[in-house]
C-alpha cells in the first residue's frame, strides 16, 4: 500500500529496499535450518549498478550463504534497458543468489523473458 | 478454480517450468479446493493465506519449527514482512 508513495519519494524506496534485504538476511541467517528467504527488488533498486556489489556486501555482513538468498523481479523492470538488465542478472547469479521473476503471467511479463533472461524460478 | 479456463493455464504454466528446469511456486493460494487441484498438478511450491498470514521476521522460524505448516523444508522459501 505504501511502495508506490515510497516510490515517488526519491531515494526512500531505495533506502526500504536496502533495509528489507539486509534485514531478511539477518533473519535467515539466524534460523537455524537453511530456509531460503526471498526478496522483492525494487525498479530503482533494479537500476542501480552497485546492485550486484551490494547484495554481495551483505550477504558477507551476515553471512548468510548467497544461495539461501532469492532475489525477485518483475517484468516491468525488465522492458527497458535489456542488457543491462542482462548484465545485472548474471552478475547477481555470479554471486550466487537466486533470481525469480515474480507475477509471472500478469501484467507485463512476456515469455521471451525465460528465454533471455537466466531465472531460477517463476 | 471456478473459471474453467484457469485449470489448462496453469497445467501449462506448470509443465513449461518443468521443460525450461524453473521452479515454479504458485502465489495467492487461499482455498483447500486450490491447493489440492495444484498438487494434483504437481505443483511443488506454493504460497498464500492458506499456508500463513504474513508475520514478523522473529515468529517466521518457530511457526515453521511448530510444524503447523507442511513446509517441504529442502525446497521451501519463506517470506516474512519484516517489520
Amino acid at each position: 500500500m505504501f511502495i508506490p508513495v515510497a516510490e515517488e519519494e526519491a531515494g526512500l524506496i531505495t533506502e526500504l529496499d536496502a533495509w528489507v534485504l539486509e534485514s531478511a538476511c539477518v533473519a535467515s541467517a539466524s534460523w537455524p535450518v537453511p530456509l531460503r528467504v526471498a526478496v522483492n527488488l525494487s525498479a530503482a533498486t533494479f537500476r542501480n549498478p552497485d546492485l550486484p556489489a551490494g547484495v554481495a556486501a551483505v550477504l558477507h555482513r551476515t553471512g548468510l550463504p548467497a544461495n539461501w538468498l532469492e532475489l525477485e523481479v518483475t517484468g516491468p523492470l525488465l522492458i527497458c534497458h535489456t542488457d543491462k538488465a542482462l548484465e545485472t542478472l548474471r552478475a547477481l547469479k555470479q554471486i550466487g543468489v537466486r533470481i525469480s521473476l515474480d507475477d509471472f503471467g500478469t501484467g507485463y511479463s512476456s515469455l521471451s523473458y525465460l528465454r533471455r533472461f537466466p531465472f531460477d524460478k517463476i | 478454480m471456478v473459471d474453467p479456463n484457469a485449470l489448462p493455464i496453469v497445467q501449462a504454466i506448470l509443465a513449461m517450468g518443468r521443460s525450461l528446469n524453473l521452479e515454479v511456486i504458485a502465489e495467492g493460494v487461499e482455498t483447500e479446493q486450490r491447493m489440492w487441484i495444484l498438487r494434483g498438478q504437481h505443483c511443488s511450491e506454493m504460497q498464500g493465506v492458506l499456508r500463513g498470514r504474513p508475520l514478523p521476521a522473529r515468529d517466521v522460524y518457530r511457526h515453521l519449527a511448530d510444524g503447523d505448516v507442511d513446509w517441504p523444508r529442502e525446497r521451501s522459501t519463506a517470506r516474512a514482512v519484516l517489520a
